[in-house]
Protein backbone atom coordinates (compact mmCIF):
# COMPACT_ATOMS: atom_id res chain seq x y z
CA UNK A 1 0.00 0.00 0.00
CA UNK A 2 1.14 3.53 -0.78
CA UNK A 3 2.95 5.30 2.05
CA UNK A 4 1.06 8.39 3.23
CA UNK A 5 3.95 10.71 2.40
CA UNK A 6 4.15 9.29 -1.13
CA UNK A 7 0.43 9.99 -1.44
CA UNK A 8 1.05 13.49 -0.06
CA UNK A 9 3.80 14.30 -2.56
CA UNK A 10 1.75 12.95 -5.48
CA UNK A 11 -1.07 15.27 -4.40
CA UNK A 12 1.30 18.19 -3.97
CA UNK A 13 2.75 17.72 -7.45
CA UNK A 14 -0.72 17.69 -9.03
CA UNK A 15 -1.91 20.64 -6.91
CA UNK A 16 1.20 22.69 -7.56
CA UNK A 17 0.90 22.04 -11.30
CA UNK A 18 -2.62 23.50 -11.27
CA UNK A 19 -1.47 26.27 -8.93
CA UNK A 20 1.37 27.37 -11.18
CA UNK A 21 -0.78 27.14 -14.34
CA UNK A 22 -3.32 29.38 -12.61
CA UNK A 23 -0.68 31.79 -11.32
CA UNK A 24 0.82 32.02 -14.79
CA UNK A 25 -2.53 32.51 -16.54
CA UNK A 26 -4.27 34.77 -14.03
CA UNK A 27 -1.38 36.64 -12.49
CA UNK A 28 1.99 36.54 -14.27
CA UNK A 29 0.49 37.14 -17.72
CA UNK A 30 -1.58 40.03 -16.32
CA UNK A 31 1.44 41.68 -14.70
CA UNK A 32 3.44 41.18 -17.89
CA UNK A 33 0.64 42.80 -19.90
CA UNK A 34 0.42 45.79 -17.54
CA UNK A 35 4.18 46.38 -17.72
CA UNK A 36 4.11 46.03 -21.50
CA UNK A 37 1.16 48.37 -22.01
CA UNK A 38 2.57 51.02 -19.65
CA UNK A 39 5.99 50.76 -21.26
CA UNK A 40 4.49 51.15 -24.74
CA UNK A 41 2.59 54.21 -23.57
CA UNK A 42 5.64 55.97 -22.17
CA UNK A 43 8.17 54.89 -24.78
CA UNK A 44 7.33 57.61 -27.24
CA UNK A 45 7.67 60.39 -24.71
CA UNK A 46 11.43 60.76 -25.04
CA UNK A 47 12.06 60.32 -21.33
CA UNK A 48 15.01 58.49 -19.77
CA UNK A 49 14.87 54.88 -18.62
CA UNK A 50 14.84 55.89 -14.95
CA UNK A 51 11.73 58.04 -15.39
CA UNK A 52 10.17 55.36 -17.56
CA UNK A 53 10.81 52.71 -14.92
CA UNK A 54 9.33 54.95 -12.22
CA UNK A 55 6.19 55.39 -14.32
CA UNK A 56 6.10 51.70 -15.16
CA UNK A 57 6.53 50.46 -11.62
CA UNK A 58 5.92 53.19 -9.07
CA UNK A 59 7.57 52.52 -5.73
CA UNK A 60 5.24 50.64 -3.41
CA UNK A 61 4.17 52.88 -0.58
CA UNK A 62 5.19 51.43 2.79
CA UNK A 63 2.31 53.08 4.61
CA UNK A 64 -0.16 51.56 2.15
CA UNK A 65 1.37 48.11 2.62
CA UNK A 66 1.08 48.52 6.39
CA UNK A 67 -2.50 49.84 6.30
CA UNK A 68 -3.88 47.61 3.56
CA UNK A 69 -2.05 44.31 3.95
CA UNK A 70 -1.11 44.11 7.60
CA UNK A 71 -3.62 46.21 9.51
CA UNK A 72 -6.37 46.13 6.87
CA UNK A 73 -7.74 49.49 7.97
CA UNK A 74 -10.03 49.77 4.96
CA UNK A 75 -12.07 46.80 6.18
CA UNK A 76 -12.06 48.18 9.72
CA UNK A 77 -13.57 51.40 8.43
CA UNK A 78 -16.45 49.38 7.01
CA UNK A 79 -17.13 47.19 10.01
CA UNK A 80 -15.14 45.98 13.00
CA UNK A 81 -16.76 42.56 12.73
CA UNK A 82 -15.67 42.14 9.11
CA UNK A 83 -12.19 43.39 10.04
CA UNK A 84 -11.88 40.87 12.88
CA UNK A 85 -13.10 38.06 10.64
CA UNK A 86 -10.71 38.95 7.85
CA UNK A 87 -7.78 39.50 10.19
CA UNK A 88 -8.35 36.11 11.87
CA UNK A 89 -8.42 34.37 8.50
CA UNK A 90 -5.44 36.32 7.14
CA UNK A 91 -3.18 35.96 10.19
CA UNK A 92 -4.24 32.36 10.84
CA UNK A 93 -3.64 31.34 7.23
CA UNK A 94 -0.28 33.08 6.87
CA UNK A 95 1.11 31.81 10.18
CA UNK A 96 -0.09 28.22 9.88
CA UNK A 97 1.14 28.03 6.29
CA UNK A 98 4.61 29.29 7.26
CA UNK A 99 4.87 27.04 10.33
CA UNK A 100 3.56 24.00 8.48
CA UNK A 101 6.03 24.52 5.68
CA UNK A 102 8.86 24.87 8.19
CA UNK A 103 7.76 21.82 10.19
CA UNK A 104 7.46 19.68 7.04
CA UNK A 105 10.97 20.49 5.87
CA UNK A 106 12.67 20.68 9.26
CA UNK A 107 10.85 17.69 10.72
CA UNK A 108 10.85 15.34 7.76
CA UNK A 109 13.56 16.26 5.29
CA UNK A 110 16.28 18.67 6.40
CA UNK A 111 17.47 16.41 9.23
CA UNK A 112 18.86 14.02 6.62
CA UNK A 113 21.39 16.68 5.70
CA UNK A 114 21.89 18.63 8.95
CA UNK A 115 22.25 17.38 12.48
CA UNK A 116 19.76 18.83 14.99
CA UNK A 117 17.23 17.59 17.49
CA UNK A 118 15.49 20.85 18.37
CA UNK A 119 12.78 20.63 15.70
CA UNK A 120 12.60 16.82 15.60
CA UNK A 121 11.66 15.92 19.14
CA UNK A 122 12.90 18.85 21.21
CA UNK A 123 11.11 21.97 22.43
CA UNK A 124 11.28 23.51 18.94
CA UNK A 125 8.74 21.01 17.65
CA UNK A 126 6.50 21.70 20.63
CA UNK A 127 6.66 25.44 19.93
CA UNK A 128 5.85 24.91 16.27
CA UNK A 129 2.91 22.68 17.19
CA UNK A 130 1.67 25.26 19.69
CA UNK A 131 1.91 28.00 17.04
CA UNK A 132 0.07 25.88 14.50
CA UNK A 133 -2.68 25.06 16.97
CA UNK A 134 -3.08 28.74 17.85
CA UNK A 135 -3.06 29.98 14.24
CA UNK A 136 -5.30 27.09 13.20
CA UNK A 137 -7.78 28.13 15.89
CA UNK A 138 -7.70 31.75 14.66
CA UNK A 139 -8.28 30.54 11.11
CA UNK A 140 -11.07 28.20 12.15
CA UNK A 141 -12.89 30.89 14.16
CA UNK A 142 -12.50 33.42 11.33
CA UNK A 143 -13.78 30.97 8.73
CA UNK A 144 -16.70 29.86 10.90
CA UNK A 145 -17.69 33.49 11.50
CA UNK A 146 -17.36 34.14 7.77
CA UNK A 147 -19.54 31.19 6.82
CA UNK A 148 -22.24 32.04 9.34
CA UNK A 149 -22.25 35.68 8.21
CA UNK A 150 -22.29 34.63 4.56
CA UNK A 151 -25.25 32.32 5.11
CA UNK A 152 -27.25 34.73 7.31
CA UNK A 153 -26.68 37.75 5.06
CA UNK A 154 -26.61 35.73 1.84
CA UNK A 155 -27.94 38.47 -0.44
CA UNK A 156 -25.50 41.19 0.59
CA UNK A 157 -22.50 38.95 1.23
CA UNK A 158 -22.80 37.07 -2.07
CA UNK A 159 -20.95 39.95 -3.72
CA UNK A 160 -17.99 39.74 -1.39
CA UNK A 161 -17.62 36.16 -0.17
CA UNK A 162 -17.22 33.02 -2.27
CA UNK A 163 -18.95 30.36 -0.21
CA UNK A 164 -17.38 27.29 -1.82
CA UNK A 165 -13.90 28.70 -1.29
CA UNK A 166 -14.68 29.45 2.35
CA UNK A 167 -16.12 25.97 2.80
CA UNK A 168 -13.05 24.35 1.25
CA UNK A 169 -10.66 26.19 3.56
CA UNK A 170 -12.92 25.44 6.51
CA UNK A 171 -12.77 21.73 5.63
CA UNK A 172 -8.96 21.93 5.40
CA UNK A 173 -8.80 23.48 8.87
CA UNK A 174 -11.43 21.22 10.45
CA UNK A 175 -9.84 18.03 9.11
CA UNK A 176 -6.43 19.32 10.28
CA UNK A 177 -7.69 19.59 13.83
CA UNK A 178 -9.49 16.27 13.54
CA UNK A 179 -6.34 14.53 12.26
CA UNK A 180 -4.32 15.89 15.18
CA UNK A 181 -6.99 14.87 17.72
CA UNK A 182 -7.25 11.34 16.35
CA UNK A 183 -3.48 11.00 16.20
CA UNK A 184 -3.21 12.03 19.84
CA UNK A 185 -6.04 9.68 20.83
CA UNK A 186 -3.82 6.81 19.65
CA UNK A 187 -0.70 8.24 21.31
CA UNK A 188 -1.76 9.18 24.86
CA UNK A 189 1.90 9.36 25.98
CA UNK A 190 3.04 11.77 23.27
CA UNK A 191 5.67 14.00 24.97
CA UNK A 192 4.41 17.01 22.99
CA UNK A 193 0.80 16.47 24.07
CA UNK A 194 0.81 19.75 26.00
CA UNK A 195 1.49 21.76 22.85
CA UNK A 196 -1.83 20.66 21.37
CA UNK A 197 -3.78 22.68 23.88
CA UNK A 198 -7.05 22.57 21.92
CA UNK A 199 -7.14 18.99 20.73
CA UNK A 200 -5.58 17.42 23.88
CA UNK A 201 -8.81 17.26 25.96
CA UNK A 202 -10.77 16.04 22.92
CA UNK A 203 -8.11 13.40 22.20
CA UNK A 204 -8.18 12.22 25.82
CA UNK A 205 -11.94 11.98 25.73
CA UNK A 206 -11.87 10.08 22.42
CA UNK A 207 -9.12 7.73 23.69
CA UNK A 208 -10.98 6.82 26.86
CA UNK A 209 -14.46 6.64 25.32
CA UNK A 210 -13.83 4.59 22.19
CA UNK A 211 -11.48 1.75 21.37
CA UNK A 212 -11.04 2.23 17.65
CA UNK A 213 -7.90 1.57 15.63
CA UNK A 214 -6.62 5.12 16.10
CA UNK A 215 -3.39 4.94 14.00
CA UNK A 216 -5.27 3.69 10.93
CA UNK A 217 -8.05 6.22 11.45
CA UNK A 218 -5.47 9.01 11.97
CA UNK A 219 -3.77 8.14 8.68
CA UNK A 220 -7.14 8.15 6.88
CA UNK A 221 -8.17 11.55 8.25
CA UNK A 222 -4.68 12.94 7.57
CA UNK A 223 -4.97 11.82 3.93
CA UNK A 224 -8.39 13.51 3.75
CA UNK A 225 -6.84 16.67 5.22
CA UNK A 226 -3.99 16.55 2.71
CA UNK A 227 -6.46 16.08 -0.17
CA UNK A 228 -8.54 19.09 0.88
CA UNK A 229 -5.38 21.17 1.38
CA UNK A 230 -4.05 20.23 -2.06
CA UNK A 231 -7.43 20.97 -3.67
CA UNK A 232 -7.46 24.34 -1.95
CA UNK A 233 -3.99 25.25 -3.22
CA UNK A 234 -4.87 24.18 -6.73
CA UNK A 235 -8.00 26.36 -6.56
CA UNK A 236 -6.30 29.53 -5.19
CA UNK A 237 -5.36 31.21 -8.50
CA UNK A 238 -8.75 30.44 -10.03
CA UNK A 239 -10.72 31.84 -7.10
CA UNK A 240 -11.13 35.06 -5.14
CA UNK A 241 -8.17 33.93 -3.06
CA UNK A 242 -5.93 35.18 -5.86
CA UNK A 243 -6.19 38.50 -4.04
CA UNK A 244 -3.46 37.25 -1.68
CA UNK A 245 -1.09 37.68 -4.63
CA UNK A 246 -2.64 40.49 -6.64
CA UNK A 247 -4.05 42.84 -4.00
CA UNK A 248 -0.86 43.56 -2.00
CA UNK A 249 0.97 44.19 -5.26
CA UNK A 250 -1.74 46.21 -6.99
CA UNK A 251 -2.71 48.27 -3.98
CA UNK A 252 0.85 49.13 -2.99
CA UNK A 253 1.88 49.95 -6.56
CA UNK A 254 -1.16 52.13 -7.18
CA UNK A 255 -0.61 53.66 -3.74
CA UNK A 256 -4.20 53.32 -2.71
CA UNK A 257 -5.50 55.45 -5.60
CA UNK A 258 -2.75 58.09 -5.59
CA UNK A 259 -1.50 56.59 -8.85
CA UNK A 260 -4.85 57.43 -10.49
CA UNK A 261 -4.47 61.06 -9.50
CA UNK A 262 -0.93 61.12 -10.93
CA UNK A 263 -2.17 59.67 -14.23
CA UNK A 264 -4.95 62.25 -14.53
CA UNK A 265 -2.52 65.03 -13.72
CA UNK A 266 -0.12 63.82 -16.41
CA UNK A 267 -2.92 63.91 -18.97
CA UNK A 268 -4.00 67.39 -17.95
CA UNK A 269 -0.37 68.60 -17.99
CA UNK A 270 -0.07 67.15 -21.48
CA UNK A 271 -3.03 69.23 -22.59
CA UNK A 272 -1.75 72.40 -20.92
CA UNK B 1 -21.34 46.30 -32.46
CA UNK B 2 -21.50 50.03 -31.81
CA UNK B 3 -18.77 51.65 -29.80
CA UNK B 4 -20.00 54.51 -27.68
CA UNK B 5 -17.58 56.92 -26.01
CA UNK B 6 -16.85 60.33 -24.61
CA UNK B 7 -15.57 63.41 -26.37
CA UNK B 8 -14.08 66.06 -24.11
CA UNK B 9 -13.16 69.57 -25.17
CA UNK B 10 -10.76 71.24 -22.73
CA UNK B 11 -11.23 74.59 -24.43
CA UNK B 12 -14.84 74.61 -23.31
CA UNK B 13 -14.44 73.20 -19.81
CA UNK B 14 -14.63 75.82 -17.07
CA UNK B 15 -13.86 73.41 -14.21
CA UNK B 16 -17.23 73.80 -12.47
CA UNK B 17 -17.27 70.09 -11.52
CA UNK B 18 -20.99 69.85 -12.29
CA UNK B 19 -20.20 66.64 -14.21
CA UNK B 20 -18.75 65.07 -11.04
CA UNK B 21 -21.88 65.97 -9.08
CA UNK B 22 -24.30 64.81 -11.80
CA UNK B 23 -22.44 61.50 -12.02
CA UNK B 24 -22.64 60.99 -8.26
CA UNK B 25 -26.32 61.90 -8.09
CA UNK B 26 -27.37 59.72 -11.01
CA UNK B 27 -25.37 56.71 -9.86
CA UNK B 28 -25.95 57.24 -6.15
CA UNK B 29 -27.20 53.72 -5.47
CA UNK B 30 -24.06 52.02 -6.78
CA UNK B 31 -21.36 54.65 -6.46
CA UNK B 32 -19.24 55.00 -3.32
CA UNK B 33 -16.32 56.97 -4.80
CA UNK B 34 -16.09 59.57 -7.58
CA UNK B 35 -16.21 57.95 -11.01
CA UNK B 36 -15.60 61.23 -12.83
CA UNK B 37 -12.83 63.56 -11.78
CA UNK B 38 -11.88 67.01 -12.98
CA UNK B 39 -8.11 67.45 -12.98
CA UNK B 40 -7.05 71.10 -12.76
CA UNK B 41 -3.53 72.13 -13.67
CA UNK B 42 -2.04 75.57 -13.43
CA UNK B 43 1.24 76.78 -14.87
CA UNK B 44 3.19 80.01 -14.47
CA UNK B 45 2.67 82.88 -12.08
CA UNK B 46 0.58 86.01 -12.21
CA UNK B 47 0.07 87.63 -14.64
CA UNK B 48 1.28 84.89 -17.03
CA UNK B 49 -0.87 82.06 -15.82
CA UNK B 50 -2.31 79.32 -17.96
CA UNK B 51 -4.57 76.57 -16.75
CA UNK B 52 -6.43 73.57 -18.02
CA UNK B 53 -9.37 71.60 -16.65
CA UNK B 54 -9.81 68.04 -17.78
CA UNK B 55 -12.90 66.05 -16.86
CA UNK B 56 -12.05 62.38 -16.94
CA UNK B 57 -13.87 59.13 -16.34
CA UNK B 58 -13.58 55.71 -17.91
CA UNK B 59 -13.26 56.18 -21.67
CA UNK B 60 -14.65 52.69 -22.41
CA UNK B 61 -11.61 51.91 -24.57
CA UNK B 62 -12.06 49.78 -27.68
CA UNK B 63 -9.32 47.43 -26.57
CA UNK B 64 -9.67 47.96 -22.84
CA UNK B 65 -6.37 47.30 -20.99
CA UNK B 66 -8.20 47.04 -17.65
CA UNK B 67 -10.15 44.07 -19.01
CA UNK B 68 -6.97 42.28 -19.99
CA UNK B 69 -5.27 43.10 -16.68
CA UNK B 70 -8.02 41.74 -14.43
CA UNK B 71 -6.97 38.44 -12.81
CA UNK B 72 -10.60 37.49 -12.19
CA UNK B 73 -12.07 38.39 -15.58
CA UNK B 74 -14.38 40.71 -13.65
CA UNK B 75 -14.25 43.44 -16.30
CA UNK B 76 -16.34 42.94 -19.39
CA UNK B 77 -17.08 44.90 -22.54
CA UNK B 78 -20.64 45.05 -23.71
CA UNK B 79 -21.04 43.78 -27.26
CA UNK B 80 -23.83 46.18 -28.20
CA UNK B 81 -22.59 49.46 -26.75
CA UNK B 82 -18.90 48.90 -26.08
CA UNK B 83 -19.28 50.02 -22.47
CA UNK B 84 -16.75 48.54 -20.06
CA UNK B 85 -18.13 47.49 -16.67
CA UNK B 86 -16.95 45.76 -13.50
CA UNK B 87 -18.73 42.73 -12.10
CA UNK B 88 -18.43 43.29 -8.35
CA UNK B 89 -19.20 39.65 -7.57
CA UNK B 90 -16.00 38.61 -9.31
CA UNK B 91 -13.81 41.62 -8.46
CA UNK B 92 -11.33 41.25 -5.57
CA UNK B 93 -10.30 44.91 -5.45
CA UNK B 94 -6.66 44.28 -6.31
CA UNK B 95 -6.38 47.52 -8.36
CA UNK B 96 -4.40 45.93 -11.21
CA UNK B 97 -6.96 47.51 -13.58
CA UNK B 98 -6.00 50.93 -12.28
CA UNK B 99 -2.34 50.15 -12.86
CA UNK B 100 -3.16 49.30 -16.49
CA UNK B 101 -5.66 52.11 -17.18
CA UNK B 102 -4.19 55.09 -19.07
CA UNK B 103 -6.76 57.46 -17.53
CA UNK B 104 -6.60 56.31 -13.90
CA UNK B 105 -10.33 55.62 -14.12
CA UNK B 106 -11.08 52.59 -11.92
CA UNK B 107 -11.39 53.53 -8.25
CA UNK B 108 -11.46 51.36 -5.16
CA UNK B 109 -14.89 51.73 -3.55
CA UNK B 110 -15.54 51.66 0.17
CA UNK B 111 -16.65 48.03 -0.08
CA UNK B 112 -13.21 47.03 -1.36
CA UNK B 113 -14.34 46.48 -4.96
CA UNK B 114 -13.37 48.46 -8.04
CA UNK B 115 -15.84 50.98 -9.34
CA UNK B 116 -15.86 52.99 -12.53
CA UNK B 117 -18.12 54.80 -14.94
CA UNK B 118 -20.80 52.51 -16.34
CA UNK B 119 -21.72 54.98 -19.09
CA UNK B 120 -24.98 55.44 -17.11
CA UNK B 121 -26.02 51.90 -17.99
CA UNK B 122 -29.52 52.43 -16.64
CA UNK B 123 -30.13 55.26 -19.14
CA UNK B 124 -31.37 54.40 -22.62
CA UNK B 125 -28.64 54.93 -25.19
CA UNK B 126 -30.64 57.53 -27.12
CA UNK B 127 -30.43 60.15 -24.39
CA UNK B 128 -27.52 62.10 -22.96
CA UNK B 129 -25.38 60.70 -20.12
CA UNK B 130 -25.68 62.47 -16.74
CA UNK B 131 -22.34 64.31 -17.07
CA UNK B 132 -23.09 65.41 -20.62
CA UNK B 133 -26.58 66.55 -19.73
CA UNK B 134 -25.42 68.78 -16.89
CA UNK B 135 -22.36 70.31 -18.56
CA UNK B 136 -23.15 74.02 -18.99
CA UNK B 137 -20.59 74.49 -21.78
CA UNK B 138 -21.12 71.23 -23.69
CA UNK B 139 -17.49 70.28 -23.08
CA UNK B 140 -18.54 66.64 -22.71
CA UNK B 141 -20.28 64.99 -25.62
CA UNK B 142 -21.19 61.32 -25.82
CA UNK B 143 -22.28 59.21 -28.72
CA UNK B 144 -21.19 56.64 -31.25
CA UNK B 145 -17.48 56.88 -31.75
CA UNK B 146 -17.74 57.39 -35.53
CA UNK B 147 -19.99 60.39 -34.94
CA UNK B 148 -17.69 61.71 -32.22
CA UNK B 149 -14.66 61.32 -34.49
CA UNK B 150 -16.38 63.41 -37.20
CA UNK B 151 -17.44 65.97 -34.61
CA UNK B 152 -13.91 66.09 -33.24
CA UNK B 153 -12.35 66.57 -36.69
CA UNK B 154 -14.73 69.41 -37.49
CA UNK B 155 -13.96 71.13 -34.19
CA UNK B 156 -10.21 70.61 -34.47
CA UNK B 157 -10.02 71.79 -38.08
CA UNK B 158 -12.12 74.83 -37.20
CA UNK B 159 -9.72 75.69 -34.41
CA UNK B 160 -6.58 75.06 -36.43
CA UNK B 161 -7.88 77.55 -39.01
CA UNK B 162 -7.77 80.12 -36.24
CA UNK B 163 -4.37 78.86 -35.02
CA UNK B 164 -5.74 77.56 -31.73
CA UNK B 165 -4.86 74.42 -29.79
CA UNK B 166 -7.31 71.60 -30.60
CA UNK B 167 -7.23 70.29 -26.98
CA UNK B 168 -9.64 67.40 -27.20
CA UNK B 169 -9.58 63.99 -25.59
CA UNK B 170 -11.10 61.06 -27.42
CA UNK B 171 -10.05 57.98 -25.54
CA UNK B 172 -11.72 55.16 -27.34
CA UNK B 173 -9.27 53.62 -29.77
CA UNK B 174 -6.83 51.13 -28.32
CA UNK B 175 -5.39 52.71 -25.23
Amino acid sequence: MMDKFTFFWCLIIVAMTFFFIGVYKNFAVKIGFILWVNNRRHNGEGIGWRENLALLIPLPNRQVVMDEALLQRRIKNRSEFLWLRHLLIFSGFVVIFALDLFLTFAGHYAHHYFHYEYFLSGPGKGLLKFGMELSGAALFIGLSLGMIHRIVYAKAEKTYVELKLLLLLWLVTATGFLAEGIRLAGQPNDPLMLSSFIMRPIAQWLGTSFSWNWPVLADGVWCLHATFAAAFFAYIPFSKFIHILSAPLGRSITQNGEYAYQKRQRISEGLL
Amino acid sequence: MSQYGFYFDKEKCVGCRACEIACQIWNDSVQTVKWRNVAMTFEGSYPDVSNVNVSMACMHCGDAPCKKACPRQAITKDDETGRVTVNRELCVGCMLCLWACPFGAPQLGIHGRMEKCTFCEDRPMGIKRACEEICPTQAIVTGKIEDLAKFSKQNVSGRLLHDESPGVLLGHEGN
